[in-house]
């Protein structure tokens, strides 16, 4: 592989460079500050990029180191040969990044390799390339770790996944394996044995109340049994006190006994001995029914307020006595005949009434005597008509004037037509033509007027047949005698009407006559207050109150004599009771008789059930002592009693004491009992703490066993170059320190060891040049083992010769020159000595 | 006559094969199943209730109030009998004391040959069985109780064998066994039928499958007819899981799913993991357990895969992986060790999680 040619845009101090390399060796001579480096990390940065970093530090912050000085684009382009062809290389740093590479065989953008452009080349990364094929002044140390550099040396670069993973797979089998075991006993082994010695502590304490419990129990059984024991005698004693209690109760019932008799026994003494027989008893409650019923009855004697006060009434009625029945008698009569009289007054009124309505109903019916007038006037007035002469003269007259003014017009008519005068002719014409009119006017005139005379002799004819005939008489006849007929009728009936009319005039004079005796009877009644409208009636009611006040006059007479009799009858009964009741030395005068009556019952009640009483609790008291065996006790049974209750309040408090140590020492054993019970829980969680504990440290073992061979493998591997690398380590230390180079030799980490004077020192204990020289060759032979197959890189020499001696400059001016037959070397220094 | 046969009940056990809660759950579980299984004898007119031996799991073990609890079951009804014999777990639990008396439908029995009688049977056992001193009448319908291993021969090497055969002849209906987890039964004589009732719970994945008692009935015939009755509150399973050619998670996945396909959400389920695995394919359980997990009552998982290394394979392989490989199967490690050691250095190597 060789670089070509490279093309910077901006890159740290550098703008617009351009460099041409060519095989062999290409020297960049330049002075101090012109940037030499800066195109080594621009030569790396174009084929690993520049790595993203927030840090401050220039140093550890590449990005930030090279930001272009002056602005513009960040970046350039590299053009290179490899196996696979030419291409060139085109990044920008910064923002935006890009990456581009194109295939210069085609001009065409190439996907040949991707943006890790050097992994993929040279099989290191970015560090790797860094720590071999770019060699500068600049300490760095190829034993600093770098899995890329040993997975190339190892030649498995084509599986380097699981090298690259070494140092990962070993930290987390390492941290795991801290997981289970830290140091200062730290980790889940370590935390599980604390746990596992707090909890044995837990349980020795636990285990050390086991005795204290055993104790405990022995001590309650104890306890219980002398319970038990005292509970029995308890026993017998409280059989013993319920017997006494049975005596007790014996006793109690024989005292209730005798006070039972000694009530009955006061109950005699109150009727001196002589107690009221059930018999007497009874007699006395129906003497007291008795009394009762007479007092209600007499209760009854006389009006009752109702009576009493229609009494009142009726006395107010009749303040100086009631009407005799004479009086009362004559005038109901008169009161009967003012009725008949008015009754038959009313039928002739009706006769009389109806006999004017007739008449005038007929009256209604006939023509007045006006309208016969009229007709008779009107018959003789057509038949004069009709006997007289129709006129003649009017008709003559006309005809004269008419043959006049018709000379009188045919002359001037004549005469103007001779003489040609039209006026002459006019007044001829007109002379003429009134002639002819009244000609003709006059005949017309006189068949008008015969005509006339028909007509009303005709019409009066009508008038009166019509007349006729709405009164129903026939007008065939000669209406003049019609008329005459109507004209009687007429008459007839105006005489018939005069008389209906006298007749009602005096039915009238009979009522006035009728009403002013009606008005005498009413006079009578309202004497008595009386006012009823119909005075028969009002008669009927006057008799009515004549009869009830009469009654009651004649009752409260005879209830006044009753009630005399009915008093003297219950003055005797009561004082036969009362007899009775002076018996009884503690009945109060002031009570009444039912009132004495119930007390004497109540007593002799009383007296009953106790009697009854005393013999029920003998025979329950008789019962009880047979029952419970009291007829069979030894008298002297009840004397023990009050020594039962001393010895039963010993027992007591014997038991009371027995039960507060049993509830002591159950509280504790329950407290005790508690804390053992949870041996076999701790016993548990020990034994699966002990389980997880043991599976830990197995754990445990087997990471350690697999980290280890992990890396016994590793090791393996890494030293399997060390041969190769040895060998060129010596050849590069002999072409560069000559015959005075020292006995040194590179390990499997990279590391170098110099043995002089029979010691093993380090590089550091030599001087600045010595150590470059040291570290020059083992990167030489580190590139040698690297790149031993395959693409061979380019040497990029960042002055890594500042610190030799003119001696060794020589030799590594020579190495340089040997160097160039293999690598292409881009050499960069700042002093031409150093070319 | 109906009687019950159990056995091995082993109340407060410690069930360290569960984690702490489960096993506290579990631990009630089993006591529950004892006092409903009391319920179904009420409940099915059960004359008697022969408890073999273990009913609590150690003397030490046993709680103040799982003893309260089983008194009180006892005394439920006292015309149901208890015939309780102490196995080789009981020790010396001291069921009743002064202050707990003893109620008349328990029996106990002692080192020698004790017998009571019930109705038309007699109930004997010993908790040290020796067929040359018992004695029965072979009129009787005899049950006899016993706690052990019952052996074939009449040589008997451990504390608890019981040589079955000697019991032969001996006038016995039935033998109520204890001491054994799982039902079995055989026949000791044309008369004798021996019954291991197993324990009424399974307590852990050495106990599997279904768990009861025996539910025994005298026959008109005189003969004692046995049922075993399923009762415990949840089953126990261990499937095994054959992962052998499995080169892909998926693959993994579907064989776990139906390995435990049909298991009733409420048991508990072992997944025993065997086959011979690629070293190349990093199974990933984590998810097969969470799925497990939360589809039964309680699972885990126990990894006896074994890793399918041909030598012959890293003979020239020149990787940081033949190399490991290499060294380690050359190492005088066993073969479980050398297997864990090659699965997780080279899950370390590939960035996977550990397996540690």
């Amino acid at each position: 592989m060789k670089l070509i040619s490279l093309y910077i845009e901006n890159f740290g101090r550098l703008n617009r460079f351009s460099l041409n390399c060519s095989e062999g060796i290409n020297t960049v001579c330049e002075e101090n500050g012109w940037g030499k480096s800066t195109l080594a990390a621009f030569i790396k940065a174009m084929f690993y990029g520049l790595p993203k970093s927030g840090k401050k530090n220039l140093d550890e912050n590449e990005q930030r180191k090279y930001a272009p000085w002056q602005g513009g684009i960040y970046g350039g382009n590299l053009v290179f040969e490899c196996t696979h062809g030419k291409f060139r290389v085109e990044r920008t740093f910064g923002d935006p990044e890009t990456f581009t590479l194109f295939d210069l065989s085609t001009g065409l953008p190439s996907n040949a390799f991707g943006e890790s452009l050097g992994q993929e080349l040279f099989g290191i990364d970015a560090d790797g390339f860094e720590r071999s094929t770019y060699l500068s002044a600049r300490a760095l140390d190829p034993a600093g770790k770098n899995d890329t550099i040993r997975a190339k040396l190892t030649g498995v670069l084509d599986d380097v996944n699981d090298m690259n993973n070494f140092e990962s797979a070993c930290s987390a089998l390492e941290n795991r394996a801290k997981e289970y075991k830290k140091t200062g006993g730290r980790g889940k082994i370590g935390e599980l044995d604390a746990e596992i010695r707090s909890l044995n502590e837990k349980l020795r304490t636990k285990r050390t109340l086991l005795s204290e419990q055993t104790e405990s129990e022995k001590q309650l059984a104890g306890i219980r049994r002398e319970l038990n024991e005292v509970n029995a005698e308890a026993e017998q004693i409280r059989a013993q006190s319920a017997l006494a209690a049975l005596i007790e109760e014996k006793r109690r019932r024989e005292e209730d006994i005798r006070r039972l008799e000694a009530d009955r026994d006061e109950i005699p003494k109150a009727f001196d001995g002589a107690i009221p027989s059930a018999e007497e008893l009874d007699a006395q409650r129906r003497l007291l029914a008795q009394i009762t019923g007479e007092n209600a009855e007499l209760r009854r004697i006389g009006l009752d307020p109702d009576e009493q006060q229609e009494l009142v009434h009726l006395s107010n009625l009749f303040p100086t006595g009631t009407p005799s029945a004479e009086v009362l008698e004559e005038q109901n009569r008169l009161a009967a005949a003012l009725r008949d009289e008015k009754s038959r007054h009313a039928a002739e009124r009706d006769l009389a009434d109806r006999a004017l309505a007739e008449a005038n109903a007929r009256l209604c019916a006939l023509p007045t005597a006006a309208e016969l007038q009229t007709a008779s006037d009107l018959l003789t007035a057509s038949q004069s008509s009709r006997a007289s002469k129709p006129s003649v003269i009017r008709p003559k007259i006309l005809l004269v004037l008419a043959l006049l003014l018709s000379a009188i017009g045919a002359g001037f008519l004549i005469f103007g037509v001779l003489r040609s005068a039209l006026p002459f002719m006019i007044g001829g014409g007109a002379a003429l033509i009134a002639g002819l009119s009244c000609l003709l006017f006059g005949r017309f005139s006189g068949a008008s007027d015969r005509a006339e005379r028909e007509q009303t002799g005709e019409q009066t004819n009508q008038t009166v047949r019509s007349l006729l005939e709405r009164y129903g008489k026939s007008a065939d006849g000669d209406p003049r005698r019609a008329l005459n007929d109507l004209s009687e009728t007429l008459a007839r009936a105006q005489q018939s009407v005069a008389d209906a009319q006298s007749r009602a005039a005096a039915l009238q004079e009979r009522a006035y006559a009728l009403r002013s005796r009606e008005a005498d009877l009413r006079a009578f009644l309202s004497g008595y207050h009386v006012t009823d409208p119909d005075p028969e009636n009002g008669l009927r009611h006057l008799s009515d109150l004549c009869r009830d006040w009469n009654r009651l006059t004649r009752k409260q007479r005879d209830s006044e004599y009753t009630y005399a009799k009915k008093h003297a009858s219950i003055q005797l009964l009561t004082a036969e009771s009362e007899r009775f009741f002076s018996r009884c030395k503690m009945l109060s005068p002031s009570l009444d008789a039912d009132q004495r009556l119930r007390t004497v019952e109540g007593l002799l009640s009383r007296h009953t059930l106790l009697v009854e009483e005393i013999a029920r609790q003998k025979r329950n008291l008789q019962s009880f002592i047979v029952e419970k065996g009291l007829d069979t006790l030894p008298p002297e049974a009840a004397v023990n009693f009050a020594s039962l209750n001393a010895r039963s309040e010993q027992i007591k408090a014997r038991r009371t004491a027995l039960s507060e140590r049993e509830h002591t020492l159950s509280l504790s054993l329950d407290r005790i009992s508690r804390e053992t019970e949870q041996i076999p829980e701790l016993e548990e969680s020990i034994a699966r703490l002990k389980e997880e504990q043991a599976d830990a440290a197995e754990r445990f073992r087997l990471l350690t066993l697999t980290r280890n061979y992990l890396i016994d493998a590793h090791d393996a591997l890494t030293t399997r170059y060390l041969d190769g690398t040895r060998k060129s380590f010596s050849k590069y230390l002999t072409l560069l320190a000559g015959a005075d180079a020292p006995a040194a030799d590179v390990n499997a980490q990279f590391g170098v060891s110099v043995m002089d004077g029979g010691m093993t020192r380090q590089p550091e204990a030599y001087s600045r040049g010595w150590r470059d020289i040291l570290q020059f060759c083992v990167r030489l032979s580190l590139v040698d083992a690297l790149f031993a197959d395959g693409e061979k890189p380019f040497l990029l020499l960042d002055d890594p010769f500042t610190n030799l001696d003119e001696k060794r400059l020589a030799f590594a001016k020579e190495l340089l020159a040997r160097l160039a037959s293999e690598f292409q070397v881009l050499y960069l220094t700042c002093h031409s000595d150093r070319i | 006559m109906k009687l019950i046969h159990c056995a091995d009940v082993h109340l407060d056990s410690p069930l360290s094969q569960f984690p702490p809660e489960q096993a506290k759950e579990r631990r009630a579980e089993v006591l529950e199943t004892f006092c409903r299984m009391v319920d179904y004898a009420i409940a099915n007119h059960v004359d008697a209730v022969l408890i073999a031996g273990d009913l609590f799991d150690s003397a030490k073990h046993v709680r103040k109030r799982t003893k309260a609890i089983v008194r009180e079951t006892l005394a439920k009804e006292p015309n149901l009998q208890f015939y309780i014999l102490a196995g080789n777990h009981d020790g010396d639990v001291p069921l009743y004391d002064d202050a707990f008396p003893q109620p008349e439908n328990v029996h106990t029995f002692g080192n020698r040959w004790k017998s009571y009688r019930q109705g038309d049977i007699t109930v004997t056992a010993s908790e040290r069985p020796n067929a040359d001193t018992l004695n029965l009448d072979p009129a009787d319908i005899n049950i006899v109780m016993m706690h052990g291993q019952a052996v074939e021969t009449s040589n008997v090497s451990g504390r608890d064998d019981i040589p079955i055969r000697a019991f032969a002849g001996k006038g016995i209906d039935y033998i109520a066994l204890g001491h054994i987890h799982s039902h079995r039964r055989g026949m000791v004589d044309n008369r004798c039928l021996a019954c291991y009732s197993g324990c009424p719970e399974g307590r852990g994945f050495d106990e599997c499958g279904e768990k009861g008692f025996l539910l025994l009935e005298t026959l008109p015939d005189r003969r004692v007819e046995s049922r075993f009755v399923r009762f415990s509150r949840r089953t126990l399973h261990e499937v095994r899981l054959d992962v052998s050619g499995c080169s892909e998670q998926a693959e993994l996945e579907r064989r776990a799913n139906a390995a435990v396909a049909g298991i009733p959400a409420d048991d508990a389920v072992k997944l025993t993991v065997v086959g011979s695995l690629d070293p190349d394919f990093a199974p990933e359980y984590r998810w097969i357990e969470r799925d497990l997990g939360e589809r039964f009552w309680f699972a885990k998982r126990k990894d006896e895969t074994t890793l399918l290394i041909r030598p012959e394979d890293y003979r020239n392989d020149i990787s940081l992986k033949g190399e490991f490989i290499r060294r380690v199967m050359a190492s005088d490690l066993p073969q479980v060790d050398r297997e864990r050691v090659i699965l997780n250095g080279l899950r370390a190597l590939w960035g996977e999680e550990l397996d540690l």
